[in-house]
């Protein structure tokens, strides 16, 4: 009866992050990739790995999240790697969304602003992008950002106000143009 | 510190607080730059759009799908490596004594080889023909004739539903027109951690003929409960068809098949 208790132990904890962490898992793949089906794609893979590699995740090595992060991340980079695209954004392509408690007007607006979003996301430079969907898509804390870019706590603050600012102005830009 | 510093740091701060929806203003006595750098990351923080809700509930029940399948594959492998641990200890550690050990346990398989293909040779199924004038028939067929499938094969339920549907579909694959004399055919749900049969369910008394190529199906409804009417515990659970009784067309003789475990579930 121990191994059934333990195993149901794994899955009620597997289950608990699970359900904090997908959605932030499938954000930060988003603001990465502009293409629903293969957000969700990747999103799967992520899980599936992680659930695979669970046993050997140790909490004194690392926060569950960054851990978690580690692997979106990487399996992100392997994507552009592996189909040999470039991380660039176009309105063509961009995000279709599908989301619950909006009228079919506010789901509009909210799409054109992503898209335009993304587009204006792509214009800074690969670590400031990087702050950005972690931060926003991730909803990582300055620490643990540092941690998975090799920055120190203050320099990922400064990145991200600077970055924050570039992208406002890049999107106000386009609002006016 | 620096003024800049102060900034950037609040500025992170606040951007913390806007992502655990919190409610958060620029004070008064911040520059023009830094309230509408926050003014847009809220609207960034707003932007994002989660996942949609049938795709978060298919995934997660594909993920515990997948673990149960693990945990299950991790047991299965403890379960062979404490037997093989079990086995070793029965050797003793020193030269002479696990020659001496291998020796007598040479000698015991070779002894048991012989005497099971001599004394214990298996005997055939012998079924009385239900006329009686050709005289015994042997009943285990030389191939399969009839094929069985389980739709499907594997599956995760949780204990809270009423029920469970197995489809069994029966396929003719001989060459001829079979039948199956007591349909559905006797089916046990064995408990796979202790092997023990928590349900056994009787074959029904009709005589269902398949021709050649056609397949019967059946849909095995289980309740979950075991023998006594209790629900069972949560584990690993097989379907076993363990005797199929046939006849072909125009021959009184019965054939027996035998399936076996032909479904696992996963009662969560």
């Amino acid at each position: 009866m121990d191994a059934v208790k333990e195993a149901t132990s794994t899955r009620e904890t597997f289950a608990e992050l699970y359900e904090i962490y997908m959605p932030k898992v499938f954000r930060y793949i988003q603001y990465k990739i502009s293409n629903k089906q293969l957000t969700e794609d990747l999103t799967s893979a992520v899980f599936e790995k992680a659930l695979v590699n669970f046993s050997k995740y140790s909490s004194d090595k690392a926060k569950f999240s960054t851990w978690l992060f580690s692997i979106a991340r990487n399996m992100v980079i392997d994507y552009y790697r592996v189909s040999g695209r470039r991380e660039t954004t176009s309105l063509e392509e961009a995000t279709e969304i599908s989301s619950r408690d909006l009228s079919p007007e506010e789901e509009l607006e909210k799409k054109v602003e992503l898209e335009r979003l993304q587009v204006c996301l792509v214009e800074l430079s690969k670590e400031e992008q990087e702050i950005i969907r972690l931060k926003f898509g991730a909803e990582l804390n300055n620490r643990q950002i540092a941690k998975m870019l090799g920055l120190s706590e203050t320099n990922v603050g400064t990145k991200l106000y600077r970055a924050v600012r570039k992208l406002r102005d890049s999107f106000q830009e386009s609002e006016n143009g | 510190m620096g003024k800049g510093t102060n900034e950037e740091r609040e500025f992170s701060e606040s951007i913390d607080r806007l992502l655990a929806g919190e409610e958060v203003k620029a004070g008064e006595d911040m520059n023009e730059d830094y309230r509408t750098a926050i003014k847009f990351a809220r609207k960034l923080a707003e932007s994002s759009v989660g996942p949609s809700p049938q795709f978060k509930d298919q995934l997660r029940q594909r993920l515990l799908q997948q673990l149960a399948k693990q945990e299950a594959a991790a047991r299965q492998k403890e379960k062979g490596s404490r037997f093989w641990d079990g086995l070793r200890n029965l050797v003793p550690r020193r030269p002479v004594w696990q020659y001496a050990t291998t020796m007598v346990a040479v000698l015991m398989l070779v002894f048991a080889i012989v005497l099971s293909s001599t004394v214990f040779a298996p005997s055939p199924v012998v079924v009385e023909p239900v006329n009686g004038d050709e005289g015994p028939i042997i009943g285990m067929p030389e191939q399969d004739l009839l094929g069985l499938e389980a739709i499907p094969q594997e599956m995760v339920i949780s204990l809270a539903e009423e029920v469970v549907e197995i489809e069994l579909v029966f396929q003719n694959i001989s060459s001829e027109s079979l039948t199956v004399t007591s349909f559905p055919p006797s089916i046990e749900i064995i408990r796979i951690d202790d092997g023990e049969v928590v349900r056994n369910l009787e074959a029904g008394g009709v005589g269902v003929e398949i021709l050649q190529s056609e397949s019967v199906t059946y849909t095995l409804v289980w309740d979950l409960r075991d023998n006594s009417g209790e629900k069972v515990l949560p584990g690993w659970y097989s379907i076993n068809v363990n005797d199929v009784t046939l006849s072909k067309a125009g021959e009184p003789a019965e054939i027996h098949q035998v399936f076996g475990a032909v479904a696992q579930l996963f009662v969560d």
